[in-house]
């Protein structure tokens, strides 16, 4: 495709064991919040003197903002109350050992910025961030790639919920240190952007200093194309759907130009929003949604876009449509739930063909031309309709933010400029000395790392397995507790199996030592630990011993197996169909063939 | 502190003023940017601050390094200007400015935060002001961090804001510093006589260049308190560490609580004037204050400025005290422990520092350092021997609202009857008589 750019970067949760800026656990709970703030944000003058486009249009939305607070892991800090402890050192340490991964040049000085954030996922309305390094280099499949920055910033608060002005975060997850890297805008296509992300994805797995989980990585997408114009991508979480976000993304591009330019042949020269004509009377006989809000004193209200007959319902991507496009403008401006357009279906909003006819007379539309309806207060519905108005005539791609869904993306907000940071004044600089820089060790490679786990007794596959693992740091600590023949089949099998039949298999590392120390005592078989994964998992707080006696899952072994197996005619077949999850085969075995004539 | 003498001697030479665009070439790297100048914090002096072009400042080495100016200055320090929405029908109200965290902003300086603001900048990040009251005149007659002010600031601030409310403004709001703004409010709660309208205190615990800054929401809500009928000194801040509604403690009996929350300000032994809110009228939780009048409210600013306020630790002797009286000092603020103790039959007593300092002519008062509650001269042995001695004991009265009086009352009297009627005298709601469950940990 023409022009076609297309970057990456990469966000990575690191696991460290306090915040970036507090002493709070790195860590999402599983805490109930035990309390909750709530604030408004404005918008600020950047550094420069500007209002950051972006903040400005967040502001104006004057939303409130509710945070939800956690006893063990969110403190003053990420509440806005209390300034910022130093950077974290462990948290710097980390990030450098990644930027001399990627042969990137370190900066003298790490200066922290605040970066204006006017969603409100960050309490204080920024987020803290600092360039560590840039200019390094990845190697893939189609040449080197550019590693334009690594910086180490902190994670936004997470959303819970996000209703018509308001919004609620939790605070848990405000501050955890966060690796941003971001390659230049060299990228090939879509499935070239895979293989960078994962690449990358190896890359901070290798440092065995990173968090995992949902959510614990995530990849935003930058695209453009000539003619199109630099768009930001967030929040994909799923690797297998960069490939699929970027070329859709190249492509929904491709066709607003397309777009733009029939508007322009059908002899478009620029109009003026008009004022909105009342239709309340065709919504009144329309599906609840409609018709409940205007009796609550709510308005019907439709506007005409001329030359855009036919134009908001063109696909511009597998499931996005043109009228979409112009609709979360007005959702994102103003809060309404949608518009109507001349181009849907009628019976989907429990209106007729007629109806829309009445619409358009009203309007006095041609054939070429279109209409927006919205129902909602009038003192909404009027700017949700110019919102609309004012997006469909741009006539040109708007540099935007969007969210990723699926393999396709939703506007969330006009692309943010460089004026949204200025310095983070309560923390100092903190200088990089070359003796420190070179202290820090370079990742193992994946092959040194294959080569200790094959020397650890594991076969080659597993060893492959187990480099490209989140879990080969949980991998190296429990080889101390149990046979590490024993902990891959748990961590690479026995764990994913789980989690297809729907049991979240994340706990603490302690709680997975504490499962491999009672298969290392001979308290339970090898063949129970599934059973008793899942009971440490489903219930946390609970001591291990009572699952274990609770499920009926202790091993009979010594003294009791005589007199299992002598009640059992010392029948092995029998003994184990009825005590697979109890009774140690090896141990039977042997027991059996002492008691042989 | 400026760069270093390389690297100023680089930029001279190349005329490179902060705001200039530089590039910075150096054998393993290049860099350009927007030149900052050099925080006073932190900052290595032969590492030279860029802004470079995606946001980030970063720390260059220019060791060695070839520096050359290019196109593309900017004008740092660009900041929007108020202008004050004519609306005339709104009440019309005066505002002091006197600098702290509610005027600051970011300094490249120190690499913090500055402190001397325009006022009108500050108006600009609250434009909602001018929907709740014409904002008419801002005067500042000074501006300063509080940690740096004195009585003759509480001087200057008091016939400025008498000046106001005996103008056309319906009441008068004043910015300052969190410090001392407690003892700045208890101060201009004595000097002003006869109020005839409502002085509202008023100021931040996050700085204007943030979304989340609080100073706003304080300033709308003073703004609200100003035009009700209280015609009392307040401080309206946070009254939550949410942004919903402010409280308006009284003048004289307002400690900061803490040292950095936005609802650190709360009114000690007492209950607030009111909630006041940023979109409508207070909510007033007490009554027995003074109300809106036509009288004219005078200044009486004479302060004695010889006058101490100490704090005994374990061990602690009266010494502290015989150093005061020998400095030629008119009163002294114990802030004793509990109900009034302080060292009384150890060796260490201060009990005879204190009747000679008594004898000395010098008034002696007695607060607690538990804040909460009212010291009482006889419920112990020990208690009734710094009674005995002269001290003063000043009820549930603040130790600094105390060293404040004190302060004023000495400035206006030095005759020991005189003042010690003045000092147990309720002036300007300093004291409860009756204290409640209600009045603790509000």
């Amino acid at each position: 495709m023409l022009g076609f750019k297309a970057g990456l970067e990469i966000h990575q949760r690191l696991a460290t064991s306090r915040k970036l800026f507090c002493r709070c656990p790195a860590a999402v709970g599983e805490e109930e919040p035990h309390g909750t703030l709530t604030r408004k944000i404005r918008a600020v003058a950047g550094e420069l003197g500007h209002v950051d486009p972006a903040a400005a249009f967040e502001a104006a939305r004057g939303k409130t903002f509710h945070y939800q607070l956690f006893p063990s892991s969110s403190c003053l800090v990420e509440q806005d109350e209390e300034p910022p402890t130093e950077l974290n050192s462990e948290a710097l340490e980390i990030v450098l050992q990644v930027s001399k991964a990627l042969g990137a040049r370190v900066l003298d000085e790490v200066h922290v910025m605040r970066k204006t954030v006017a969603d409100g996922s960050a309490v204080s309305a920024f987020q803290r961030t600092a360039l560590v390094a840039v200019d390094g280099k990845l190697e893939t499949s189609q040449g080197f790639v550019g590693i334009a920055t690594v910086c180490l910033e902190e994670e936004s608060a997470g959303i819970v919920e996000k209703t018509l002005g308001q919004s609620t975060y939790r605070l848990d997850r405000l501050g955890i240190p966060l690796i941003e890297i971001a390659t230049d805008a060299t990228l090939k296509n879509g499935a070239h952007a895979r293989e960078v992300a994962e690449k990358v994805g190896g890359l901070l797995r290798s440092t065995g200093r990173v968090q995992r989980g949902i959510g614990s990585i995530r990849q935003d997408l930058n695209v453009s194309i000539a003619g199109g114009a630099r768009v930001e991508i967030k929040g994909a979480q799923e690797l297998r759907d960069v490939a699929d976000l970027v070329d859709f993304e190249a492509k929904r591009q491709q066709s607003l130009v397309g777009l733009h330019a029939s508007v322009r042949r059908r002899g478009f020269l620029g109009l003026a929003f008009s004022r909105p004509v009342d239709v309340s009377n065709v919504f009144a006989g329309a599906k609840p949604f409609f018709s409940k809000p205007l009796q609550e004193g709510a308005v019907a209200l439709a506007v005409k876009f001329m030359h855009l007959g036919g134009l908001l319902g063109q696909e511009l991507i597998p499931d996005l449509r043109f009228g979409s496009e112009v609709s979360d403008y007005a959702k994102a401006k103003t809060g309404v739930k949608g518009i109507v357009h001349s181009d849907e279906d009628p019976s989907k909003y429990g209106l007729t063909s007629a109806d829309f006819d009445t619409i358009s007379l009203a309007l006095d539309c041609g054939s070429n031309d279109a209409w927006a309806a919205v129902v909602a207060p009038e003192n909404v519905a009027v700017p949700a309709l110019k919102a609309a108005f004012d997006r469909a005539y741009l006539l040109e791609v708007p540099k935007e933010t969007r969210r990723a869904e699926g393999t396709g993306s939703r506007f969330m907000r006009p692309l943010p400029g460089a004026a949204r940071m200025y310095p983070e004044t309560d923390v100092v600089p903190v200088p990089v000395a070359g003796r420190m820089l070179s202290k820090i060790p370079l990742p193992k490679s994946l092959d040194e790392r294959k080569a200790d786990y094959v020397k650890l007794g594991l076969n080659t596959e597993l060893a492959e397995k187990m480099v490209h693992s989140y879990d080969w740091p949980l991998f190296d600590q429990l080889c101390r507790q149990a046979d590490p023949k024993t902990v891959a089949w748990v961590l690479l099998d026995v764990k994913p199996q789980l989690r297809r039949q729907g049991v979240n298999v994340e706990m603490p590392d302690s709680r997975w030592k504490d499962v491999l120390a009672l298969y290392a005592a001979g308290d339970v078989t090898r063949a129970a630990l599934p059973d008793v994964v899942q009971f440490a998992v489903q219930n946390p707080a609970a001591a291990l011993a009572d699952g274990v006696r609770e499920k009926k899952l202790q091993r009979v072994t010594g003294k009791p197996l005589e007199v299992l197996a002598a009640f059992l005619n010392h029948d092995f077949g029998q003994i184990m169909r009825l005590h697979r999850l109890t009774v140690d085969a090896s141990e039977l075995r042997t027991l059996l063939a002492s008691k042989r004539p | 502190m400026p760069y270093s003498r390389d690297v100023e001697e680089g930029l001279k030479k190349i005329k490179a003023q902060p705001g200039d665009r530089v590039r910075v070439k150096s054998k393993k790297q290049v860099f350009e940017g927007v030149l900052l100048p050099k925080p006073e914090l932190g900052a290595s002096a032969s590492n030279l601050i860029l802004k470079l072009d995606n946001g980030y400042n970063v720390g260059v080495s220019a060791k060695g390094a070839r520096l050359e100016k290019r196109e593309g200055s900017v004008a740092l320090e660009k900041f929007a200007e108020w202008v004050p929405d004519a609306r005339s029908e709104l009440p019309k109200l005066s505002l002091v400015a006197t600098g702290g965290t509610i005027s600051t902003r970011v300094d490249y300086q120190t690499g913090g935060v500055y402190m001397l603001g325009e006022p009108k900048e500050l108006l600009a990040k609250v434009p909602e002001l001018s929907d709740v009251a014409n904002i008419h005149r801002i005067e500042s007659p000074f501006r300063k961090a509080t940690e740096d002010m004195d009585h003759s600031d509480w001087q200057r601030l008091a016939q400025e804001v008498v000046k106001e409310l005996n103008s056309d403004s319906q009441g008068v709001m004043v910015t300052m510093g969190t410090d001392i703004l407690h003892y700045s409010a208890a101060a201009l709660s004595f000097m002003i006589q006869d109020q005839n309208k409502p002085v509202v205190f008023t100021a931040a615990q996050r700085s204007p260049d943030r979304g989340s800054f609080d100073g706003a929401m304080n300033l709308l809500c003073a703004a609200q308190f100003a035009k009700s009928d209280c015609a009392e000194v307040s401080i309206v801040m946070h009254g939550t560490s949410s942004d919903d509604y402010c409280l308006a403690n009284v003048g004289t009996k307002t400690r900061k609580m803490h040292t950095s929350r936005r609802d650190a300000f709360r009114t000690v032994n007492a209950q607030p004037w009111a909630k006041a809110w940023p979109d409508k009228p207070p909510h007033f939780l007490r009554r027995d204050y003074k109300k809106r009048s036509d009288g004219v409210a005078k200044a009486d600013v004479r302060f004695e400025s010889k006058v101490a306020h100490v704090k005994p630790w374990p061990g602690a002797s009266g010494e502290l005290i015989d150093f005061f009286v020998k400095k030629k000092y008119h009163g002294i603020v114990v802030e004793a422990w509990a109900l009034g103790h302080v060292p009384a039959t150890a060796k260490h007593s201060w009990i005879p520092s204190i009747q000679n300092a008594v004898e000395k002519g010098v008034t002696v008062c007695f607060t607690s350092q538990s804040l909460y509650g009212r010291v009482h001269p006889f419920v112990y042995a020990n208690l009734r021997k710094a009674s005995f001695a002269g001290a003063l004991y000043l009820e549930d009265l603040l130790p600094e609202t105390a060293f404040v009086k004190l302060g004023c009352v000495l400035g206006r009297t030095k005759n020991p009857a005189r003042i010690r009627e003045l000092m147990l005298a309720n002036l300007a709601h300093e004291y409860n008589d009756r204290l409640q469950q209600a009045d603790f940990l509000g």
